[in-house]
Formats: C-alpha cells, sequence, structure tokens
C-alpha cells in the first residue's frame, strides 16, 4: 500500500507537550471570524509561561492520481502575529488560568481503494485539543486542502463538534474511502517513538 | 468569554448561493467543480487568457455577502460566510506562482463538492 503522510514532527510534538502543566491563557489570529472560531490565517496559543504558533501550509502530493494541495499544520515557539491580532481585538480567553492536563492530536487516516490505483493510505495530523481542568479547546483543520483551522470549546473532549473528516471523500463505484479519525495524546506519540512520531 | 471583537460575524448570505449563480459564467463538471482536472481530483485549472483578472472576478462573485478580509500574505483575500463556509483568494499559489481560489463548505450539498482548489493558468 502507499502512504501519504502529512504528521507532526517530533519537534511540534515536543511543543505541544510543553504546554502540559502550564496555566491556559490565551489564543488568537492576525485573522479571526464568527466569534472566534474560525482562523483564516495563522494562529497562536499562549499558557502562563509558553507560547506556540499553529502555521497551515500545503504540499504537493499525488494522492488520487493527479495533483493535489494538501494542507498541514506545523508549531512553532512564541506568538507570530500576536500585535495585530491585539490590536483588532482577536484575542479569547476562554478557560483562562486553567491547568492544561493532556493535549491530545486529531489524526485522520484515509484509505483509498481504487480499481485502477490500487490501495493507498493518506495519515494527516488534522489538529490537536488542548484539556483544561475547567474545559477542551480544539484546533482544527476545516478541510484536507484548506490552510484555515476553526476552534470549538466544549466542557469535555468528547464533546466537542469537530469538522466531519469524510466530507471530501465521496466513494464511487471505482473508488472506496474509509475516513477513520482518532484522538491521541500526544505524550504517548512521543513514547512511542520520541525521534519520528 | 472570548475577548475580541474579532471582525465581526459574517453575513447570513450564502456561498452556496453565490456558486450557483457562478456556475453560469465558469462553468462545472457535474460533480460541482470548475474548469478541468483529474476525475476525482480537488485541484483544478481555468484557463484564461488574463488569469489574475478572472480569479478576481471569481472571487468578487463568490464573495458576495460573504465578511471579507485581508490575509497576511500581500493581495489575499478571504470571505467567510455565517455556516462556516469560505471562499480564499490569493494572486500567487506557493505550488506553482498561479493565482488560486479555495472554496469549502462544512456542510457540502448534492453537486457541490465539500473542497476544491482551482488555480488559474495562462490560456496556451
Amino acid at each position: 500500500m502507499n502512504d501519504y503522510v502529512l504528521r507532526f514532527s517530533s519537534s511540534d510534538l515536543h511543543l505541544l507537550s510543553d504546554l502540559i502543566g502550564k496555566n491556559w491563557d490565551h489564543y488568537g489570529s492576525q485573522t479571526l471570524f464568527n466569534e472566534g472560531t474560525l482562523a483564516a490565517s495563522d494562529m497562536f496559543l499562549a499558557t502562563s509561561s509558553t507560547s506556540i504558533s499553529v502555521i497551515a501550509d500545503c504540499k504537493l502530493l499525488n494522492f488520487e492520481d493527479g495533483t493535489d494541495e494538501f494542507s498541514f499544520l506545523r508549531i512553532e515557539d512564541g506568538e507570530i502575529g500576536v500585535t495585530a491580532a491585539r490590536r483588532s481585538g482577536n484575542l479569547y480567553f476562554d478557560f483562562r488560568g486553567e491547568r492544561v492536563t493532556t493535549v491530545f492530536i486529531i489524526r485522520d487516516t484515509v484509505q483509498m481503494d481504487d480499481k485502477e490505483l490500487g490501495q493507498r493510505e493518506l495519515v494527516v495530523d488534522s489538529g490537536f485539543i488542548v484539556e483544561t481542568t475547567r474545559g477542551s479547546i480544539a484546533i482544527c483543520k476545516g478541510s484536507f486542502y484548506m490552510q484555515d483551522m476553526f476552534i470549538r470549546k466544549a466542557e469535555t473532549v468528547e464533546s466537542l463538534d469537530l469538522f466531519d473528516s469524510e466530507n471530501e471523500w465521496e466513494s464511487s463505484l471505482a473508488r472506496r474511502f474509509t475516513v477513520v479519525r482518532t484522538v491521541i495524546p500526544v505524550n504517548e506519540l512521543l513514547e512511542e517513538r520520541p525521534d519520528n512520531p | 468569554m472570548g475577548g475580541g471583537s474579532g471582525n465581526g460575524p459574517a453575513s447570513s448570505d450564502s456561498l452556496h448561493n453565490n456558486f450557483q449563480k457562478a456556475r453560469d459564467q465558469f462553468p462545472t463538471s457535474p460533480g460541482g467543480y470548475f474548469g478541468t482536472g483529474k476525475s476525482g481530483g480537488k485541484t483544478r485549472q481555468i484557463h484564461s487568457s488574463e488569469p489574475l483578472k478572472t480569479a478576481e472576478k471569481m472571487f468578487k462573485m463568490l464573495s458576495k455577502g460573504g465578511k471579507v478580509a485581508k490575509l497576511p500574505k500581500p493581495g489575499a483575500m478571504t470571505a467567510v460566510f455565517k455556516d462556516g463556509s469560505r471562499v480564499n483568494f490569493r494572486p500567487t499559489s506557493g505550488s506553482d506562482g498561479s493565482p488560486v481560489i479555495e472554496i469549502a463548505f462544512p456542510k457540502p450539498a448534492s453537486g457541490v463538492p465539500a473542497a476544491q482548489k482551482i488555480h488559474f493558468v495562462k490560456v496556451k
């Protein structure tokens, strides 16, 4: 089976893991819509003592017999664009002061079974969930192709309303798709394969 | 308790309606994909003698009634609708440098794909 992989790097996972145990503070972006639930450009988030940025990039993959631009996320240290975001009021403080208990990675796996191409698998880390002592915040791509991100908040991880990863995969007689989403604690991924998760 | 006023609520106008109107000027495949491309692929091409102007024209049609904002990259724009559907325009794509429009619907309807990316390339 041919594999196509757009996962968080080991460095990304370490930066996300570093949020655990800190007190949550805020998230923001230079371009936020719909009451802070849709970021059209890169985002940042901060705890009491750390901050990271979530960058959406694109990569060309020939997954479906033709090159498509797939989006993927990567993490950088520090708050990129925080000054512009602050100026336009694009900071959100839900669950401020609550301790971060876990970070989960949202991993989508698309299996394609095509009459001509055979079997192929696409694995994408579509986002992550920050669980605090009072509620959870998910940062998740809204599409396999777009570079924007949806922000969802809920009291529990289970009740987060994430985008439906099956939306963009329509099976036909000649091509069948199976889409599976898993939510994995970041430290579990780091323990399994610390250098190449 | 979000503290940001952000860009405010998007208009209730529908990207879906704009999409249907745009089909009059930019033909689609039966599956609702603009331009040409591989069957099933979500990246498409529209050939034009003036790719940038054509892309700008399409963005203007699709963004009508949405909340339009500039993106950090030079010349890039986005339009967001209240249901989370959105259309992005970038004058220069990262892959081949051509103007590009991205369209996404969180809840796709029949004949309207959830996502597609359209590159505007110079007609040969």
